[in-house]
């Protein structure tokens, strides 16, 4: 197939009209925030720890997502955000005193302005961004990892304090559940209502066409920005809840691999898909889980799923689910 | 006889004040290549400018100089009575200079529909013009589908708006390009060889749109185009570019018929002018 028949085939499979695209991202949206509320807690337990890794990375995932599957600015640190986020809510609850709704806020914009500086200092495009944001995380993780009296080093922070909000201790699983589940909600909501905004089209014609989406008028450099620093400001968000799931906080959760295992969660559920997010970060938490006995194959299996996905799935598990539906519809009529 | 180089450059600075766009020695070099030479011309309203030349005369470049793809080396632009020369392609197409390309500029994995509506959209002025629209969800914006509707309808694409761009004809891509321009409502259109690569039956239908807007719009617009019987048929006034000098500006007819003209296309002086009718 050539590549301009390839590119008509994803968009014949990719574009139906705005209108019926809205209603199906509200319909993933109910059955995947169905099930994240429902299995978690009626199931209890080891599945209840899987919700809250599976919440964590499902927030992570969707700023990653808009980043990259929506407007093409791909990060190779990704991980260096939600690390920026978790230490500054764990720090700011630890040593100040902070409540967690006003530590998740400061998480939030940290990692957002770590964001922005990096856009503002690396002003590059394409491969070179690329190859930069990856040099960011490194740093990142270094300056997490060595600056002992502000973050513990390589030892890490321990006797992470409980989330209290309103007065109230959260102090079961279920009730940070609870917490995770909200965030993941609101930000699923608020995320389909930009990507079918004026704000999402100029991220999908970013994504899609630079110098076309420039010629029309599109101020391509500000909205480089904005999807970089508010996906930055997601993945803040999802590292501050990391250390009240680990009750532990250290660098090693936030190097290069966790950033790549990021990536591939948004690839195998489907780039510029925001449900394909949430079911890539489902399927990479939850199957190591099972698959413990081969813990040391872990990277291992998630570079060659990765590659199986690119060549089986180019469109990832939600775009072959689509596919599926639409061809049921298709032989019904 | 067209006016010379000299010549244009005084009458078009004689009919600068009433000039929709104007350059003012523009030009850029690219290493010890003088792309573009200290072009001075201006374009008014309700004319259909079309820029000739050969191969490698700087059209494109003058062209690209203009929009904002590629920053002066020298000289400036301007929008009626604004200098443009420092703003970003972006920002020159919210001033009102919209751009076709040679290739064709599309968002391919969006809808046609989607497509025209990018376009309406980021021209919005006022509240909406950064885009922080964040509440206003897209079955929200009748208005602005509506108004992409009947753009589409304006090109016969209106059976089509649902189809995914990158599954369309080129002939059709180009009539979308066309579209797109037409959403941006542009003071200045600026068309880059809008028929290349079309078929013969594609062709009229392209041109047709451009003449449309030539007769029911007082825009001006600007037309790089190699074939000289659509250059004919559509123009107002030719300049011509040859070694990325302005070498002559006038009628069409004198223009053609001019020996500056037959040299630089033909590489004789006088004859063979058949050749270009």
């Amino acid at each position: 197939m050539s590549t301009i028949a390839k590119e008509a085939h994803t968009a014949s499979h990719q574009s139906t009209s705005g209108v019926s695209r809205h209603r199906r991202d509200w319909a993933a949206f109910a059955v995947i925030v169905g099930i994240l509320w429902c299995l978690p807690l009626s199931l209890g337990g080891f599945y209840l720890y899987l919700g809250l890794a599976v919440a964590i990375y499902a927030i992570s995932a969707l700023g990653l997502q808009i980043m990259v599957g929506l407007a093409g600015q791909l990060s190779l640190g990704h991980a260096a955000f939600m690390g920026i986020g978790a230490y500054t809510s764990v720090l700011l609850q630890k040593n100040a005193g902070v409540p967690f709704p006003a530590a998740l806020a400061a998480a939030a914009l940290a990692a957002a302005a770590a964001g922005l500086l990096m856009a503002q200092l690396i002003r590059l495009s394409g491969v070179y961004f690329k190859i930069a944001t990856f040099g960011f995380g490194v740093v990142v993780h270094q300056i997490l990892s060595n600056w002992t009296a502000l973050t513990g080093g390589s030892a890490g922070v321990r006797a992470i304090p409980a989330i209290g909000v309103l007065g109230f201790q959260i102090e079961t699983r279920t009730g940070l559940f609870v917490c995770e589940a909200l965030t993941l909600t609101l930000l699923y909501a608020l995320l389909i209502r930009l990507s079918h905004g004026k704000i999402g089209r100029a991220f999908r014609a970013l994504g899609q066409n630079e110098a076309a989406a420039r010629s029309v008028g599109i101020a391509v450099a500000r909205y480089r920005m904005m999807v970089i620093t508010l996906g930055c400001a997601i993945a803040g968000i999802a590292g501050a809840y990391l250390p009240h799931l680990m009750r532990f906080l250290s660098p090693e959760s936030f190097t290069w691999y966790e950033s790549l295992t990021c990536l591939i969660m948004i690839t195998l559920g489907g780039l510029g898909s925001l449900p394909g997010a949430i079911i890539g970060a489902a399927i990479l938490i939850v199957a190591p889980e099972y698959l413990r006995d081969f813990a040391q194959y872990k990277m291992f299996a998630f570079g060659i799923l990765l590659v199986a996905s690119m060549i089986l799935l180019p469109r990832g598990i939600a775009g072959a689910g689509m596919s599926l539906s639409r061809g049921k519809r298709m032989h019904a009529q | 006889m067209p006016a010379s180089r000299s010549e244009s450059v005084s009458y078009s600075n004689a009919n600068a004040s009433q000039a929709i766009l104007r350059t003012v020695d523009l030009g850029v070099s690219f290493g010890g290549h003088q792309a573009v030479n200290a072009v001075s011309t201006s374009f008014h309203g309700g004319a259909l400018t079309a820029i000739v030349g050969p191969n490698g005369a700087g059209k494109t470049t003058y062209f690209n100089l203009i929009s904002g793809q590629i920053a002066a080396s020298q000289g400036e632009v301007w929008l009626s009575s604004e200098n443009v020369t420092a703003l970003s392609v972006s920002q020159r197409a919210r001033k009102g200079l919209g751009r076709a390309f040679q290739l064709t500029n599309l968002f391919p994995r969006l809808s046609v529909l989607e497509n025209i509506r990018l376009v309406a959209q980021s021209m919005q002025s006022g509240r909406h013009h950064h885009g922080f629209d964040f509440w206003r969800i897209w079955s929200d914006a009748a208005d602005l589908i509506e108004h992409a509707t009947d753009i589409l309808r304006s090109v016969s694409m209106a059976a089509q708006l649902g189809d995914p761009v990158a599954t369309l004809s080129h002939g059709d891509q180009r009539k979308l390009e066309v579209a797109m321009l037409i959403a941006m409502n542009p003071t200045v259109y600026m068309f880059d060889e809008p028929t290349a690569g079309m078929s013969a039956d594609e062709v009229p239908v392209v041109l047709d749109l451009i003449r449309d807007l030539k007769t029911h719009s007082h825009k001006t617009i600007l037309l790089v185009e190699h074939k000289m019987d659509v250059v004919r048929d559509l123009a107002d006034r030719i300049v011509v570019l040859h070694n990325g000098q302005l070498v002559a500006d006038g009628e069409p007819a004198e223009v053609i018929n001019s020996d500056i003209v037959q040299e630089a296309y033909l590489g004789t002086r006088g004859g063979a002018r058949r050749g270009l009718m």
